[in-house]
């Protein structure tokens, strides 16, 4: 960079200051956050104003388009993506070169292509700033990937609660279709293809292939069983190839730098980057772009900037509510597709949630369990009766009423819940539980068997109280909400048991750790 | 945007747009993702658009609304290019004098 021709002032204030050295840094590049991602998708943002395809245009937006156009046949296209092995981003990591060719090659016309933006992972945002930031790049995918299968209709799904997304590839499209780069005759090449924006309704299951087709269709967004293909038959019964919106983004880059180059960013079988949404317990909250194969320490610890006020990591929640929890054992362990599953969860569209040593697992799983019961469509038996027991049982441990038979019967009903649910989220509704279990089965048991929370969350298993390092300074007491400490001026105070609402403020306000929670 | 008819004139006005632009040239890039927003990013961008105007800067330097930087734990925030200062947690009151110190005391030197 040019630093030296800079003649003016920096303003020391506005600075990043590295929390670990006290460091003030001036370049973005030197930043730690940013320094060991790769941010090949996400790194045109700061280049583009997302209603501006000049911009794009000005760094060589829609070369991919006229290279394919001008130098590749389809199958030349489908192949390239099958060379790269791109894999599907919103999910399940299913090769996408493979899904566009089982559709070209489909009985059955019309043939669509289909962008999933109905992101619903709590937590996760990363397909909204793509779809939002730049617009452009994912429909330059989804228009190659049109070519390449041999469909002239495309649908963008795009969840209502993303009106600036929604705003921007409105506008997108409009202006594509103006420069001729959507509608008939694209560029003069004889290729035809245009999109249609559809809206979600707000349904977390929309974001699954069949319910997302019978969403578009307009009837109630349900799956269906999955031994007839959406490569087959899919929206409307018709040929229909669904990537998310990651997947799409991608497409460009392979075209443009080829699948050699791809496959050298990596894993065996995970190539690429991959974005993900790193919050929760964590210094640096946002959206990080890394290689495959990086470990959970360097984004925990070194992107991510540790845990906030030094306390101790306990797990990193991945995959959203079909993942798992990865407890500190697997910090080194390198993050691809494969590698995520063999642990017990998934890479899913790439949520992130850290946490301390104040989270208590079984209450994420709880939480979890809790947020799929409530978005089960209710279609099939073991989701909807399944999931709903789960969660009953896991809020009795919660609230000290469980047994350790309970737990047996939590891991039987998992079992059947996975090998009977029809559509992938019911079958991996029991993940956040059997992954909380396969590591921290210890805190379970100490909730059921000694009736005790050791994080220190569930309000029924616990007390607060003051140990003497009370110095009386009557902070806790003017701050509860409840009215339930009591103690003259320097002399140690009291917390009345029955009144206690168990909320956590005295410990938070004191300033002399005398709060202790058992 | 005129239609464009043909690949050549795709390449033809990409070239055009590239000439056009000087990468040398100063600009200020603010995030403005829905994270962004959130902070109150809408008020900085009329703040500077203001403030560039008032300092007749408008032709000199370019101001950009972009989408997300991933950085979200430290906005608002803006990239001055083509040096990549990165500015985060800025507020209404910073507008002014980053422009200020920025672009208008070219004679000085960088105080680091």
């Amino acid at each position: 960079m040019s630093a030296h021709t800079f003649k003016g002032e920096i303003i020391d204030r506005l600075l990043y200051e590295d929390p670990n050295t006290g460091e003030k840094i001036i370049y973005e590049h030197d930043i730690p956050f940013y320094k060991k991602q790769m941010r090949i998708l996400s790194g045109m943002n700061g280049f583009v104003d997302p209603t501006s395809m000049e911009d794009y245009l000005a760094i060589g937006g829609y070369s991919a388009l006229a290279k394919v156009l001008q130098e590749m046949k389809p199958d030349d296209v489908v192949q390239e993506i099958i060379k790269a092995n791109l894999r599907g981003r919103g999910g399940g990591g299913y090769p996408a070169g493979r899904k566009w060719e089982e559709t070209r090659k489909a009985q059955g016309e019309p043939k669509y292509v289909i962008c999933n933006a109905d992101e619903g992972d709590p937590g996760a945002f990363m397909d909204e700033s793509l779809l939002e930031g730049n617009p452009y790049l994912v429909l330059e995918g989804m228009i190659i990937g049109a070519y390449a299968i041999g469909s002239s209709l495309g649908y963008m799904y795009v969840r209502n609660e993303y009106p600036l997304a929604l705003n921007r590839v409105t506008i997108a499209i409009q202006q594509l279709r103006e420069a001729g780069l959507l509608g008939k005759n694209i560029l003069g090449s004889g290729f035809d293809f245009d999109i249609i924006i559809n809206r979600g309704g707000g349904a977390f299951v929309c974001g699954e292939s069949s319910a997302l087709f019978a969403s578009l269709e307009g009837r109630a967004g349900e799956p269906r069983v999955k031994y007839i293909h959406a490569t087959d038959k899919g929206l409307w019964d018709k040929p229909t190839n669904l990537n998310n919106v990651e997947t799409w983004a991608n497409v460009p880059f392979i075209i443009n730098r080829g699948a050699d180059w791809y496959r050298s960013i990596g894993t065996e079988n995970s190539k690429g980057t991959k974005i993900f949404s790193l919050v929760g317990k964590i210094n640096n909250t946002g959206l990080v772009e890394v290689p495959m194969g990086i470990t959970l320490r360097e984004i925990v610890f070194e992107i991510g900037g540790g845990i906030p006020g030094g306390r101790k990591f306990k797990a990193v929640q991945t995959g959203g509510p079909s993942g798992g929890c990865l407890p500190a054992e697997l910090l080194d362990t390198p993050i691809d597709f494969d590698e995520l599953i063999k642990h017990g969860s998934i890479m899913g569209s790439g949520g992130m949630i850290v946490m301390d040593d104040q989270n208590c697992m079984v209450d994420v799983a709880r939480y979890f369990t809790n947020f799929l019961e409530e978005e089960s469509c209710g279609k099939c038996v073991p989701c909807r009766e399944g999931i709903r027991r789960m969660n009953e049982i896991l809020q009795d441990i919660c609230d000290g009423k469980g047994t350790e038979e309970d737990i047996k019967l939590l891991e039987t009903m998992s079992q059947g819940i996975r090998d009977g649910a029809l559509c992938g989220l019911g079958n991996t509704a029991p993940n956040p539980l059997l992954s909380t279990l396969r590591y921290f089965r210890d805190e379970y048991i100490a909730h059921v068997r000694d009736k005790k929370c050791p994080a220190g969350i569930c309000k029924a298993l616990i007390h607060y109280s003051i140990n003497d390092k009370c110095t009386g300074c009557g902070l806790c007491l003017k701050k509860c909400p409840s009215a339930s400490i009591s103690g003259e001026k320097k002399e140690m105070h009291v917390i009345d048991q029955t009144t206690c609402i168990k909320c956590g403020v005295c410990k938070d306000s004191c300033k002399f750790d005398a709060i202790i929670v058992e | 945007m005129k239609r464009i008819k043909s690949i050549d004139e795709l390449k033809s006005t990409q070239e055009k747009i590239q000439k056009s632009r000087d990468a040398n040239k100063p600009c200020i890039a603010i995030c403005a993702g829905t994270g962004c927003l959130a902070y109150g990013t809408q008020k900085l961008i009329d703040g500077f658009k203001a403030e560039l105007e008032k300092n007749e800067l408008t032709e000199k330097v370019d101001f950009r609304t972009t989408g997300c930087r991933g950085f979200c734990e430290r906005g608002p925030m803006i990239v001055i290019y083509p040096e990549n200062i990165f500015y985060q947690k800025i507020g209404l009151d910073d507008v002014a004098e980053i422009v200020q110190k920025t672009f208008l005391n070219g004679s000085k030197e960088a105080s680091r």
